[in-house]
């Protein structure tokens, strides 16, 4: 029996939950880029527009993830994240948001230049420990070591790698946005969904509420460069999600297609397929994607399009995860691109 | 008087192009408020800020809204190809290239000065929307902009030259009029009694809000802090004639005059587009306090007018202050090198 949307809601609301995004995020039409590609009906959910700090998926996380930290009685979040990290400037503006001391361990990030994310990261004020390729092996050494000495000092620190809840909120918060999208489509009658976006917990969280009420909605995944494999990151905790919302269902890998032909050579090389693609969703409705992720994602939507990946009859809806901050560390790359 | 439902049958008269999310919210900067007090600043009961850095189009921004009249405008003229002349740290050139990919309209921006400044910020988001960039130091510009409508028109196309528009000259004021509604709903529901006082930058935008409380009758006053050389009285003088039009078009009984905007020219820093110490000072106490990002060249300065007049005891504390946050967010990356430490 599926769940309605309110006994699903039901669910969710089990978790704690602040004010952190601005919600709903628009659903929309890509009318120039359905026509430029001459495909199937292509829309956009603007996660990029949730407000906090230049937007971004993870201000769903942190309304159940700060409520969660908060409460009990930690007063220093300590977070491990690589010098491109989104999550480590979203983080930041969501820890300023309720007053709690931040400290991030950047890895790679010792002599990088400082923009795009970390340079947000800066302006947050946020406690920067930026480490060189040296230190980086043994980052979670040296964030441990800084727990300790805050725990010697008196504090409670939250070092977010060490604990499961950090792992399994994003997906919390895309039920909630699932719960969202299912009545926005709705409300556009929509059919033959099927949501392309980068395989992530976003998308995880969209199939267990699609799975949950009974919806048709189909997923593409695209799998972006220097990400950890997806097995061991998302898929293995397909059941704590579950267990944490008591809920019928929950995700496979097999409820996903995944692409993963559409990864670079590593990070800050940026295929010219990307590269492309930046250009074509900006040309054509004035969408802004970032060269890690949904770059990857949008050339992987353009090439199926062109490829038949996708049926005629079917509504592909593009999820935006944000990372806008990151188009300006590629300026450069950008600026050159004949595009 | 004339009432809320008067200016937006008024607005929907207007031809538009839908470009932005609206409404944008008004949230309550209670954190920030706490960092001031902390720092024995006497602060009015309540600080607010609405968020027009979140309308949508290509990072957002207040002309989000402007520009939905300016392309249905220019789409009604017929004309297949846009002109433009602005700053390197141009905002509107950003907002102009989202409207002209969207509407399909071939766009040109000449950009003067800062030539040798990268390609980044909102410049680089005009390149990736498919603008012809032409870089040219300011005393060219207008010639380069002729020669570009010559060729264009040569090949058969249909150009219009931006800046030579009256209508894009009032069309900022006007697309705050109906931030004005949407701000009179949001207050009342925020449950703000007495003055209010709007917290804003020398232009269009701080003008139409004023000029639509004047007509509402509301306690609405405003500050505008000036971001670039010029006169007090130029600035005024320009203010008054444009809100003359507006009044008009919209059978308003009032226009504004001079001492209906507070401008304040104490905090615009060494020039355009370069901001101060207190201007940094100003966006790190935002970000830390609110995990809110300003921008260097105009919100930035606009809050460093805010504290800098707090601090100076020089706001009535009955006044809630509702701060308007523009956008702007593209170019706080052209600025990296003021936030290294």
């Amino acid at each position: 029996m599926p769940l309605t949307p309110e006994q699903l809601q039901s669910h969710v609301d089990k978790v704690p939950r602040m004010e952190m995004a601005h919600l709903p995020t628009p659903l929309e039409r890509m009318p120039r880029l359905t026509e430029r590609l001459g495909g199937p009906d292509i829309w956009i959910k603007r996660e990029d527009l949730t407000g906090l700090a230049y937007g971004g998926n993870k201000a769903r996380h942190y309304e159940f993830e700060m409520p969660h930290v908060a409460e009990q009685g930690y007063d220093v979040m300590i977070n491990i994240m690589d010098y491109h990290s989104n999550n480590a400037r979203m983080t930041a503006a969501a820890a300023n948001k309720i007053g709690m001391r931040y400290i991030l361990v950047l890895k790679h990030a010792a002599h990088r230049k400082v923009q795009g994310n970390l340079l947000i990261d800066k302006i947050l004020g946020a406690e920067l420990h930026l480490l060189d390729e040296f230190q980086s092996g043994d980052a979670d050494g040296y964030a441990a070591k800084l727990k300790e000495d805050l725990e010697a000092e008196g504090h409670k620190p939250y070092l977010i790698q060490e604990h499961l809840f950090p792992r399994i909120v994003g997906m919390v918060g895309f039920v909630q946005a699932g719960i969202e999208l299912r009545e926005q489509i709705e409300r556009e009658n929509l059919k033959n969904v099927h949501i392309i976006g980068v395989a992530g917990r976003s998308l995880c969280g969209l199939i267990i509420a699609a799975k949950a009420m009974g919806l048709d909605w189909k997923f593409t995944g695209v799998t972006v460069n220097y990400d950890v494999p997806l097995s061991g990151y998302i898929f293995e905790h397909n059941k704590d999600i579950q267990e944490l919302l008591d809920l019928p269902v929950t995700f496979e890998q097999s409820d996903m297609r995944v692409l993963d032909q559409y990864v670079g050579e590593g990070y800050g090389v940026m295929t010219p397929q990307v590269a492309e693609a930046i250009h074509i969703a900006a040309q054509t409705d004035a969408i802004i994607c970032d060269p890690n992720y949904t770059g990857t994602a949008m050339a992987a939507l353009i090439d199926q399009v062109e490829d038949g990946g996708f049926n005629e009859d079917e509504t592909v809806v593009f999820l935006h995860t944000g990372g806008l901050p990151a188009v300006f560390t590629f300026a450069e790359q950008l600026a050159a691109f004949d595009g | 008087m004339t009432t809320r439902e008067h200016v937006l049958v008024k607005l929907e008269e207007l031809p538009r192009f839908k470009l932005s999310h609206l409404n944008t919210p008004l949230e309550p900067f209670d954190r920030l408020k706490q960092a001031l007090v902390d720092q024995g600043v006497d602060v009015p009961n309540r600080i607010l800020v609405k968020r027009d850095d979140v309308t949508g189009l290509a990072f957002g921004g207040n002309k989000g809204r402007h520009f939905e009249f300016e392309i249905a405008h220019v789409l009604e003229e017929g004309y297949d190809t846009v002109i433009n002349i602005n700053h390197y740290h141009s905002n509107q050139a950003r907002f102009i290239a989202a409207g002209c990919a969207r509407a399909g309209l071939k766009y040109h921006i000449v950009s003067q000065d800062e030539l040798d400044a990268p390609l980044t910020g909102n410049l680089l988001l005009c390149k990736l929307m498919g603008a012809v960039i032409h870089r040219v130091p300011s005393e060219y510009s207008r010639q380069v902009a002729e020669k570009i409508f010559k060729d264009e028109e040569e090949v058969g196309r249909k150009p219009y030259i931006l800046p030579d528009d009256p209508f894009a000259d009032i069309m900022g004021m006007i697309g705050f009029l109906e931030t004005g509604t949407e701000l009179e709903v949001q207050l009342e529901e925020a449950g703000v009694e007495g003055p209010v006082r709007f917290w804003g930058l020398t232009g269009r935008s701080i003008a139409g809000l004023r000029l639509y409380g004047k007509n509402r009758g509301l306690d609405w006053r405003a500050t505008a802090i000036q971001y670039s050389p010029g006169e007090i009285s130029d600035f005024n003088e320009v203010t008054n004639n444009r809100s003359q039009q507006v009044a008009e078009m919209f059978g308003f009984e009032q226009s504004l005059e001079d001492g209906d905007l507070q401008v304040l020219s104490d905090y615009r820093g060494p020039a355009y587009g370069v901001p101060d110490d207190r201007v940094i000072e100003a966006i790190k106490l935002v970000g830390k306090a609110e995990g809110v990002v300003l921008d260097p060249n105009y919100t930035g300065k606009s809050m460093s007018g805010l504290i800098g007049e707090l601090r100076a005891g020089r706001v009535d504390p009955e006044e809630t202050i509702c701060f308007i946050h523009s956008g702007g967010l593209p170019q706080v990356f052209a600025h990296a090198d003021k936030f290294l430490d």
